[in-house]
């Protein structure tokens, strides 16, 4: 009987999540505010769905009732903070708020899964978290002066990070958090903010030559500082989303072009310099013939992939913790093994979604500070997400990044809550001017 | 203005998603079953939680190994022939073996349509693993059995110009049913009867290795009628005194009659005649030292000799004594080989893969793996081999109706030469269809050659099917 209930949900989070990401596109091309109403409606009741089809195949497994418990508070979680961004901000964009929430709802079932203690801790996170952001639109909202303190952003960050290289714990062989006693932090995913905002702040300012010149001084010493920790992963998001923001700003694609081209010579640069870079590309070129060593992890997620196939093996089926660092780097393999490759892929389209979220919400934006910033920060997620699954499913080197709201750790899932009330800040301050300018 | 370099940048992204998602679908689709049957996998064994393990066929439909269900819903493996295919089909315990191990993913998958593969999840029943169906042949792998019996050694049969293995066996054997109550006995019998001696075991070739010392004199011009030796049955070399099998004298013998009555005094001569350092790179060409096709767990053969080594050890190593090893396996492919007009092909133990409905998924071609002769050399060889049969040690392998034997024999003298392992390779013909066989059996007394009674004893069978 349990057997045939487990098998039951299994397809039905195929169906579940399908409909939600059909729903999230349909909802972008709605246009009244009935029908907009009516897909929200429907995403928070399939997310609602989701989380107890599926705690019911976990408790189904596990018998504890400590797991009925958390996933109790989890949907209570989730309940509050939809309801409390619509009656704190009325104009709160809706997509945003619901797709966060479906994120970080298959990342608390699929850690869940994985290991009890780190859900729970994932969970307070986030409660934090979210507590704060609470507050964050209001802030956004009502101080545009925020924009004018773009040197201290670009130092106060790239400080934090010379700061985690002189006495950074290693973690992976990567420099990368600081231990503050009570808690480890990684500056690296708070600091991704601090730099678009002086990015876009600088830009802002003036667009000239000379100060490309300084941004892409400051802008590179980040870069170098974080390759220098080997956290290569953000090196890149921080490279790359410097690139495109110059691009957006400036409209001109020379930058783009000669950017992106000598970013290819600084990676050849890198390869040849630093051994990280090259175990990483020969796990990703070969790693069946070093699959005892460096292609260890990449192999064990590619056994996760195939042999879930499109339906996947069913959640406790499979064993996603024979993949090194699966709940962190490698969080899409042991979905895509237990959900299934069909999964998966609504998946990477609700990141698409979001991202087209986020591009709109810049669109929209009439302040060329908000603009770049909300760009700026659809960069460093759209491209987080393609360094992760890219690395995942071998399609690019591994670079050991998060998949933003499902990967448990404390400092990612926190930093990428922030970004998301930015970003409702800047949109809610954005409706709110529209309507006073009659639009 | 900005916004229209915004749109550029979100095509961009739009297009890495995309890519993603089409890469990640297509390794879905496109991974191989080589890539899942890796030791590495080991979530193929939580695949048995929702598949039952399909059954292994011989070639004419006989069930070699499959799992039963007993009404409390346990499973269990089981072997209907008991021990006689338990090195070739292996166990699925125990770190597996065998085509067990080999195919072990393909026989945990169920390669039915996912519509069939939802209902039984929805019932909440297990999945049919593949069936597979082998090369092999449930007589001759019996008749093989039976000869052995008084014999610890190998028998290996193949078809020579597809290599689908018709027969592996190796004796000792062990019980796969009861191989989980005997697993400690087995595993420490001194006999090692978990060892595959058809591939594994290193035997020293004695005169069966006459045939490449032969092939190299051929290779470098010799002719039978140029040939003439004086044997007077045995031989001085630096000192020491080389004897034919059992002292005998064969006087005077050409090429192929040294080759038939395996005339050791005459390949010493022949050997001593051959060009320095030719003899390792026929030895290298004929795969000794490197990586063969088997798939299953071997060892390699192996052939040194030093251009320096003394002239005792050169002379030891002409007529197959030396510090040459081979394994049965590896004779049985070169003498296919030769039967093949030079082509070696991978050996085949699986003919094809069905689903649980019988739908044929995977069917398996002949491939050849390297041509290790031209026609030319197995046309000059085969008469030599033929003369062993028809007028020289294994006339005994020369009185069927419908079978045509080649070969050569072979008493390799190990430890202090009191004992002795009784080879015979070659290849027959029936019906325009040539096999090769190779077969050794080990610790014989000396002045007895089993392997020509166990080869006799199986082409018996053989020969009226």
């Amino acid at each position: 009987m349990a057997n045939i209930i487990m098998a039951i949900i299994k397809y039905l989070s195929i169906f579940l999540i399908g409909g939600y990401t059909v729903v999230s596109f349909r909802a972008l091309k709605r246009t009244t505010k009935e029908q907009k109403k009516r897909c929200y409606f429907t995403q928070n009741l399939l997310m609602y769905l989701f989380m107890i089809l599926s705690f019911t195949t976990i408790y189904i497994k596990t018998m504890a009732d400590k797991v009925i418990i958390l996933g109790g508070f989890m949907i209570i979680y989730f309940i509050i903070t939809i309801n409390l961004y619509r009656v704190i901000y009325p104009k709160v964009n809706r997509m945003l708020l619901n797709n966060m929430c479906f994120l970080i709802n298959i990342g608390f079932v699929m850690l869940t899964r994985i290991s009890y203690t780190r859900a729970v801790k994932q969970f307070i996170f986030c409660v934090v978290a979210t507590a704060i952001s609470l507050v964050l639109p209001w802030v956004f909202g009502k101080t545009k002066a925020l924009r004018k303190f773009y040197y201290l952003y670009g130092l106060l960050g790239l400080a934090m990070l010379i700061l985690v290289y002189i006495i950074g714990e290693t973690t992976y062989g990567a420099m990368i958090s600081l231990d503050l006693g009570f808690i480890t932090l990684q500056p690296s995913e708070f600091v991704k903010i601090s730099f678009v905002l002086f990015i876009s702040g600088i830009l802002h300012k003036n667009k000239n030559f000379g100060t490309i010149v300084i941004s892409a001084v400051l802008g590179g010493a980040h870069v170098i500082v974080l390759v220098l920790s080997r956290d290569l992963g953000s090196a890149l998001i921080y490279f790359v989303a410097y690139i495109f923001i110059i691009y957006a700003a400036t409209g001109k694609v020379v930058y783009l072009i000669a950017g992106l081209s000598s970013g290819a010579v600084a990676a050849v640069i890198a390869y040849n310099l630093f051994s990280h870079v090259q175990v990483r590309v020969a796990a990703w070129m070969d790693p069946w013939s070093i699959i005892d060593d460096k292609g260890y992890q990449i192999t064990q997620s590619l056994f996760g992939i195939g042999m879930g196939g499109w339906f996947g093996m069913g959640l406790y089926k499979g064993e996603p913790t024979y993949i090194p660092v699966v709940d962190q780097d490698f969080i899409f393999s042991a979905i895509s093994e237990e959900f299934g490759g069909f999964f998966a892929i609504f998946l990477i389209m609700i990141y698409l979604n979001l991202f087209i979220v986020f591009i709109r919400v810049a669109f929209r934006c009439t302040d060329q500070f908000y603009k770049t910033t909300v760009f700026g920060l659809a960069v460093v997620l759209g491209f987080q997400v393609f360094l992760t699954i890219g690395g995942a499913i071998k399609l690019i080197p591994s670079t050991g990044v998060t998949l933003p709201l499902i990967s448990y750790g404390g400092s990612s899932i926190v930093a990428t809550i922030l970004i998301f009330a930015i970003v409702q800040g800047i949109y809610i301050n954005q409706v709110r001017e529209d309507v006073q300018n009659g639009k | 203005m900005e916004n229209k370099s915004i749109m550029r940048a979100t095509y961009i992204f739009v297009g890495l998603f995309f890519i993603m998602a089409v890469y990640f679908s297509y390794y879905i689709e496109a991974k191989s079953d080589e890539q899942m049957n890796n030791s590495y996998n080991k979530l193929t064994n939580k695949l048995s939680e929702t598949t039952v393990r399909g059954k292994i066929y011989s070639a004419d439909g006989k069930i070699l190994a499959e799992t039963v269900t007993d009404d409390a819903g346990n499973e269990q493996r089981s072997y209907p022939y008991n021990d006689l295919f338990c090195h070739i089909v292996g166990i699925e315990s125990y770190g597996k073996s065998g085509l067990e191990s080999l195919y072990n993913y393909k026989l945990l998958t169920a390669d039915t349509s996912w519509v069939s593969k939802v209902f039984t999840d929805l019932k909440g029943e297990k999945y049919e693993g593949n069936n597979i169906i082998t090369t092999l042949n449930v007589d001759l792998q019996q008749a093989a059995y039976n000869s052995m019996s008084d014999y610890k050694g190998a028998v290996v049969i193949m078809e020579a110009d597809t290599g689908k293995v018709l027969t592996m066996m190796s004796n000792p054997s062990y019980n796969p049913n009861t191989i989980n109550e005997q697993w400690d006995t087995i595993s420490n019998d001194e006999n090692s009867p978990l060892v595959n001696r058809a591939t594994m075991g290193l035997y020293t070739p004695g005169s069966i290795f006459k045939l490449f010392t032969l092939e190299e004199y051929l290779e470098e011009g010799g002719q039978s009628s140029d040939y003439i030796f004086n044997c007077t049955g045995s031989v001085q070399v630096s000192g020491k005194n080389i004897s034919c099998a059992n002292g005998r004298s064969h006087g005077t013998v050409d090429l192929m009659g040294s080759f038939a009555n395996s005339c050791n005094g005459s390949f010493i001569n022949i050997g001593n005649s051959l060009k320095s350092g030719s003899l390792s790179k026929l030895c290298d060409r004929m795969l000794f030292n490197s990586e063969l096709p088997i798939k299953l767990t071997y060892n390699k053969s192996r052939f040194s000799l030093a251009d320096d080594a003394d002239d005792f050890l050169k002379a030891q190593t002409y007529f197959g004594q030396g510090e040459t090893l081979c394994t049965p396996m590896h004779m049985a492919l070169i003498c296919s080989a030769i039967a093949n007009e030079g082509g070696m092909l991978e050996p085949m133990y699986v003919e094809k893969i069905e689903n649980a409905y019988g739908t044929t998924i995977e069917t398996f071609e002949p491939k050849e793996y390297k041509a290790i002769f031209t026609k030319v050399q197995t046309d000059a060889l085969k008469p030599y081999m033929r003369s062993v049969v028809e007028n020289g040690t294994a006339i005994r392998l020369n009185d069927f109706a419908n079978t045509t034997v080649y070969g050569k024999t072979g008493t390799a003298q190990i430890d202090d030469g009191s004992k002795a392992n009784s080879w015979f390779i070659g290849f027959f013909e029936k019906d325009g269809k040539s096999y090769s066989i190779a077969v050794v059996c080990e610790d014989v007394p000396n002045n007895v050659s089993p392997s020509i009674t166990v080869t006799k004893e199986i082409l018996k069978i053989f020969d009226q099917m």
